[in-house]
């Protein structure tokens, strides 16, 4: 194999491969943010035995978890 | 078993629905840490609304302590790899690893001893997560051994040094999630990791050589053992738990470079040694990140009245109301739930010395253009998915604690298996790492469960932890995870098989044999 097709073959992989685990990454990141961001919905709730706050706490923290499966 | 449902053997078995489920999911169906955890926290939220009745606040409180008790191992994690990343961008660990390479000669089997034993000990002493094996598996293979060798030798060499390793994450998760005295915790934790250390020695000659190479090792693996071994539970007992692995491992590469290299029978017969990169810097400048790391985190520890006064300066926790399940199971409620002494947190100390390091390297000019941007790339690559597994693992892990989940199996555990249970112990440990590829992952899912164990068998908890912790650090030798790694980084993809079935073997028979150990200390020396 030739230098130039193996930089060619080099290049096309890194296109596959590098956004999609671009993306992986900032789901994971995504996912991370809303349950820390959902952790002060649902620590308030709990706090002031707010269920329905706890319970949408609970509903957004069931997404993060899909992020998480959907992403991993 | 005030508080829980009746003990049947039924609903015993449906308690244990989330963990056989992230245990199968990772498992048979090979997905990730993150993705299993992710879906068996939602299996524990509805076993515990349908079986042991949790209302909403038990299952809000339990998901967000598991989410709040992880602050502290992830800020160990992002550390460790932040220094890590710090001293790799400038080349350092090129030198570090050049100079062992250097100093065994030719000799194959102490080879692996340094570099496969003594040298991935001392990495995992800083930074786990695989990284002990992705360094030195291209390393072993750059000096001619087979490929399955040089990923198979790493992997069970590492293993003793997990626990205390990454700076004391695994540990740090049973210091948070028991109340038991972190001091004892960590002296029988070091105690089996400490047999675990020579046991693995062996296992490496063994491996390499089978009997043969057991009884040319012996000596290297007895001196090399003793450094090792001795420097953890010196440490774990006297000074800081969470430096044991890393200063352990040092003492091991140490000796192992400049003692063991001298004696008699290891005087080089053919210097077949495969060239070692040079640098153009010194091996002490290469090494200095540690010392760093070491001066400040000795500075803290062993200043009693700069520790005192830093610990009082700023503990971040959050208070949490009671909750109460509808059988009545009662979770107490905490005015500092899992608090944290910021200033003298070993991410807190560890982060200063990344920061130190990088001035050090910056000043000696070694520090490359773009280094920052690099290292923070990087960090934020190789942490995302360890990150959000230990998030999902942890919520589940506390889910199943505040409904009474993990008492109930406790309950159940204690009544069928009885004085076993000590035997059966380190493979509870060895099957979380397995899973979830992480000693910290294991200690999260079953520490609150082998405690409970414990005290309901009226065996000491500290036995039992430090079983718990060894059995899942020896897991991570053959967890699928790390195998992956490295038949990856040794272009080896599609060998795993080969090299799960080495490492199987040698996980067993370690557990095993600790197993044993603490069930004579418990039943017939009445230790504890």
């Amino acid at each position: 194999m030739s230098k130039v097709q193996l930089q060619t073959e080099i290049v096309q992989l890194a296109k596959n491969i590098l956004p999609k685990k671009k993306n992986k990454i900032r789901g994971m990141y995504m996912a991370a943010g809303i349950m820390w961001l959902d952790f002060i919905i649902i620590y308030v709730g709990l706090n002031n035995s707010n269920s329905f706050l706890m319970s949408v706490g609970m509903a957004i923290m069931l997404f993060a978890a899909a992020l998480v499966y959907y992403y991993m | 078993m005030q508080g829980l449902p009746e003990l049947t053997i039924g609903r015993w078995l449906i308690a244990w629905f989330p963990i056989a489920m992230v245990l199968t999911l990772m498992m048979v169906f090979k997905w990730s840490g993150g993705k299993s955890g992710a879906v068996s926290w939602v299996a524990s939220l509805l076993v515990g609304i349908l079986f042991f009745g949790a209302d909403i606040a038990v299952l809000a409180s339990g998901t967000i302590k598991g989410l709040w008790t992880t602050v502290f191992v992830i800020y160990i994690i992002w550390g460790a790899m932040t220094l890590y990343n710090v001293v790799d961008v400038t080349g350092s660990f090129k030198i570090i690893a050049s100079k062992f390479v250097e100093l065994t000669h030719g000799n194959k089997l102490l080879q692996l001893l340094v570099l496969g034993w003594a040298f991935p000990s001392f990495i995992q002493g800083v930074c786990g997560f695989g990284i002990p094996v992705a360094i030195s598996a291209p390393l072993l293979i750059s000096l001619g051994f087979a490929p399955v060798t040089a990923v198979v030798v790493p992997l069970i060499g590492h293993t003793w040094s997990v626990t205390f390793g990454s700076l004391g994450s695994s540990y740090s998760v049973l210091v948070r999630l028991t109340e038991l005295d972190p001091i004892r915790l960590a002296a029988f934790g070091a105690m089996f990791l400490g047999i675990g250390s020579f046991m693995s020695g062996i296992s490496i000659a063994h491996y390499y050589k089978g009997w043969k190479g057991v009884k040319e090792g012996l000596p290297a693996i007895i001196i090399i053992g003793i450094a090792m071994a001795g420097t953890l539970n010196i440490m774990a007992n006297f000074v800081t738990p969470y430096l044991s692995s890393f200063t352990a491992g040092i003492a091991g590469l140490l000796v192992g470079g400049l003692v063991v290299t001298r004696l008699k029978i290891y005087k080089p017969i053919v210097c077949s040694a495969g060239r070692a990169e040079k640098g153009n810097f010194s091996f002490i400048t290469a090494f200095s990140a540690y010392l760093i790391l070491i001066a400040v985190v000795f500075a803290v520890y062993l200043i009693k009245p700069l520790k005192l006064f830093l610990n009082e300066l700023w503990v971040l926790g959050l208070p949490f109301p009671e909750t109460q399940t509808v059988f009545g199971y009662q979770n107490q409620a905490a005015t500092k739930y899992a608090s944290i002494n910021m200033l003298t947190a070993p991410g807190t100390l560890i982060f200063l010395a990344a920061f130190l390091s990088y001035l050090f390297y910056r000043f000696k000019k070694l520090w490359p253009a773009g280094g920052g941007k690099m290292v923070l790339n990087r960090t934020v690559n190789q942490v995302a998915g360890a990150t959000v597994t230990v998030f999902t693992m942890s919520m589940m892990a506390v889910v199943m604690t505040e409904t009474g989940m993990t008492t109930y199996m406790a309950y159940g555990m204690a009544k069928y298996t009885g004085s076993a249970y000590v035997v059966i112990s380190p493979f509870i440990g060895l099957l979380g790492s397995f899973m979830t590829g992480s000693n910290t992952n294991s200690n999260i899912l079953f520490t609150l469960l082998q405690n409970k164990v414990a005290t309901l068998l009226g065996v000491s908890p500290f036995i039992i932890l430090g079983l718990q912790t060894a059995g899942g650090a020896i897991g991570t030798m053959f967890s699928p995870t790390n195998v992956a790694l490295g038949t990856g980084v040794t272009k080896n993809t599609g060998r795993e098989g080969e090299c799960l079935k080495a490492t199987s073997l040698y996980a067993v028979v370690q557990a095993l044999v600790l197993g044993i150990l603490a069930w004579l200390m418990i039943y017939i020396f009445s230790v504890g």
